[in-house]
């Protein structure tokens, strides 16, 4: 796991031309090539909160300001808020009324800081702390939709088209619902067609002609930087900013999203969660159809002196695949080869586009031989790890690239010579295309019923340790 | 790069029939209370205190060297109670580690020099980086890398990490070998 977050030796070219380790890349099962992020688009399946994990709806969560309503964050370290009860006694008649306040288990910040009031709740009903100014913004928004309403009015009023009256559309960015219930019910008087409608007058903002004079030891007073508080726990409530650190307020957590992505071109799902946690619907990724390349080992790199480079391919896929090796081309390396054009089901309306691909730009420091021929990959087998017996026929192979196979793993011979004038102690990136058999078992032709097996090409580049 | 071997010597580790390798260096209190399910790794120096309440941990699990895995405790106004740790399969801690945690999902990867707070929940498929501190009462939601001091989300995990963590810890295990010299 660390080993693949911190080591970037074997890389994958995606289509749209960024470097990926494999285990970031999706596999569209219907164009038959690598997405990454960037070229997959990205819609939000469900939002929830990363400590309680109350899932919200997309409506709820815009009410909320993607916020959750409980989880509070200490506004000086960040960290989650916990709730600590104790007991008070204002009358020695009386039980003991149970009041809770906000800790931080990390930096001991207290609700009483800044003065929250304590709560006779566990659950809280903790004190939003509103902008100053939200009135006059509520105002503004107010104003602004009420002249884009008149906008709309009066140009339907100039056009002589009718549309039919269908304001659909305009329902949700208008706030329109009220008005269209009303009009359903047959209310009169109601201005649908703009006739009267008049925009609510705000008052302009105005400049200040006295403006309060700094203090006068504003020069010479010793600042004590521990009660400053810092631009982040500033930025951290952009509409409050106080400068002392006693003023800050405890922060609504922040919600987080699941993804679920889309290719981009073909529009199919490539990644769909599902409800629960760590499962999902859909998951096409490259990591369960590309064969894995790890490096077994490396002979230490000369400049200009070929050595060799074992490196081992697992095949992830329930069927047997072939592998076939080329050389890297820098001139060709630009060229998409999209290596099957959308038709029968697959066929949208309109394609989309990509965005522009990026350029490849690779400094290869040394050239590889790779194996020739086809090597075949037997298929992943689950209950191969309890068989011990689990003999692989290696009659075909050629000794001179493979150097062993066991199950559904083998391990090739390679040989890698850096350029002469290579630096020391840098790494030495080297590619290759690998061409692995997929068989396609979507029937994406008419009348196609039978699996095909297609040959997609993947760009490798490896980047090997010199020292 | 494929994970190169560890070698251990046989006379410092007991092997039990399930497959669990525990070294006769690790501080093991209250063994009673201690279940390892299998396949499991406890290096030299590791301290797990069944003593204190009772410590559950999947197959495929790795507790490096130094590490203390140590059940949480919480005060009431009543008084001081323990409670039981759960840890599940294919979780790998590394070393010089302190976990208090009163959760740990599986497919779930501690690094170095890690303090995990007490009653911290870590759903499954989450990572936390090296030299992190975790504050008490934290919660680590699947697919998140926690990293810093506190600890907060700086990364999201990839898709298959499920799959990365199970190739993980079992190549780990099989890499875990008794050197030549003592066989």
């Amino acid at each position: 796991m660390a080993s693949y977050m911190l080591q970037k030796t074997v890389t994958s070219i995606c289509t749209c031309g960024l470097q990926k380790l494999l285990p970031d890349l999706f596999f569209c099962r219907h164009c038959l090539t690598l997405r990454c992020d960037f070229c997959v688009s990205h819609e939000i399946d469900t939002t929830y909160c990363p400590h309680c994990f109350e899932n919200l709806s997309s409506t709820e969560a815009k009410h909320k300001k993607n916020r959750c309503a409980s989880c509070l964050e200490c506004p000086r370290c960040f960290n989650t808020l916990s709730i600590r009860s104790y007991s008070r006694t204002s009358d020695s008649k009386k039980t003991p009324q149970k009041m809770y306040y906000l800790l931080c288990l990390f930096c001991n910040w207290r609700s009483h800081e800044p003065n929250v009031p304590d709560q006779p709740t566990s659950s809280g009903n903790w004190p939003v702390y509103k902008n100053p100014n939200e009135a006059r913004i509520v105002d503004l928004i107010n104003y602004y939709k009420s002249i884009s309403l008149k906008e709309v009015f009066d140009k339907q009023k100039r056009s002589t088209k009718n549309y039919g009256r269908n304001y659909m559309h305009f329902l949700e960015k208008f706030g329109l619902n009220a008005m269209m219930a009303r009009k359903r019910a047959g209310l009169p008087n109601f201005p649908m067609d703009g006739t009267g409608y008049c925009t609510p007058q705000i008052s302009s903002s105005e400049a200040v002609e006295n403006v309060l004079e700094l203090p006068e030891d504003i020069f010479e007073k010793v600042v004590d930087i521990k009660q400053i508080s810092t631009l982040e726990q500033r930025f951290a409530t952009p509409e409050l900013q106080s400068e002392n650190v006693d003023d800050l307020f405890p922060i609504r957590k922040h919600l987080r999203v699941k993804h679920s992505l889309r290719c981009r071109v073909c529009e199919h799902n490539v990644v769909k969660p599902e409800y629960n946690a760590v499962k999902f619907k859909i998951k096409h990724l490259a990591y369960y159809h590309v064969p894995e390349i790890k490096i077994i080992k490396c002979e230490p790199l000369l400049a200009g002196k070929s050595s060799s480079l074992v490196l081992k391919l697992c095949n992830p896929a329930q069927t047997p695949t072939a592998v076939r090796f080329e050389k890297l081309n820098l001139k060709a390396i630009n060229i998409v080869r999209e290596p099957r054009q959308l038709e029968g089901e697959d066929l949208i309306a309109i394609p989309k586009q990509l965005p522009e691909p990026i350029p490849i730009v690779l400094k290869l420091q040394g050239d590889i031989v790779v194996p020739e021929g086809e090597i075949k990959i037997a298929a992943r087998d689950d209950t191969a790890e309890y068989d011990d017996t689990n003999e692989v026929n290696t009659d075909y192979d050629d000794p001179k690239y493979v150097y062993w196979r066991k199950g559904n793993k083998v391990a090739l011979k390679f040989e890698v010579k850096p350029y002469e004038n290579i630096a020391k102690n840098e790494n030495v990136q080297v590619g290759f295309i690998m061409n692995f058999m997929y068989l396609d078992t979507m029937s994406h032709v008419m009348n196609q019923k039978q699996p095909q097996s297609v040959l997609v090409p993947i760009k490798i580049v490896l980047n090997l340790p010199n020292s | 790069m494929e994970l190169q071997d560890t070698f251990y010597s046989k006379f410092e580790y007991v092997e039990t029939t399930t497959g669990n390798k525990v070294s006769r260096q690790a501080q093991i209190y209250g063994s009673q209370n201690i279940i390892l399910n299998g396949k499991v790794i406890l290096q030299s120096g590791v301290m797990i205190r069944g003593d204190l309440a009772s410590v559950k941990m999947g197959r495929y699990c790795f507790v490096g060297r130094g590490s203390v895995v140590r059940p949480p405790c919480k005060k009431f106004s009543g008084g001081f109670t323990y409670f039981a740790l759960q840890i599940g399969d294919h979780v790998h801690i590394g070393e010089q580690s302190v976990v208090q945690a009163a959760i740990i999902g599986s497919y779930v990867h501690i690094g170095k020099n890690v303090v995990i707070g007490k009653r911290c929940i870590l759903k499954d498929c989450c990572m936390v980086g090296d030299n992190t501190i975790l504050a008490p009462d934290t919660v680590v939601p699947s697919f998140a890398y926690y990293s810093g001091s506190p600890g907060m989300q700086i990364g999201q995990l990839p898709v298959c990490t499920q799959d990365l963590s199970i190739d993980y810890t079992k190549s780990f295990y099989d890499h875990f070998v008794p050197s030549i010299d003592n066989l």
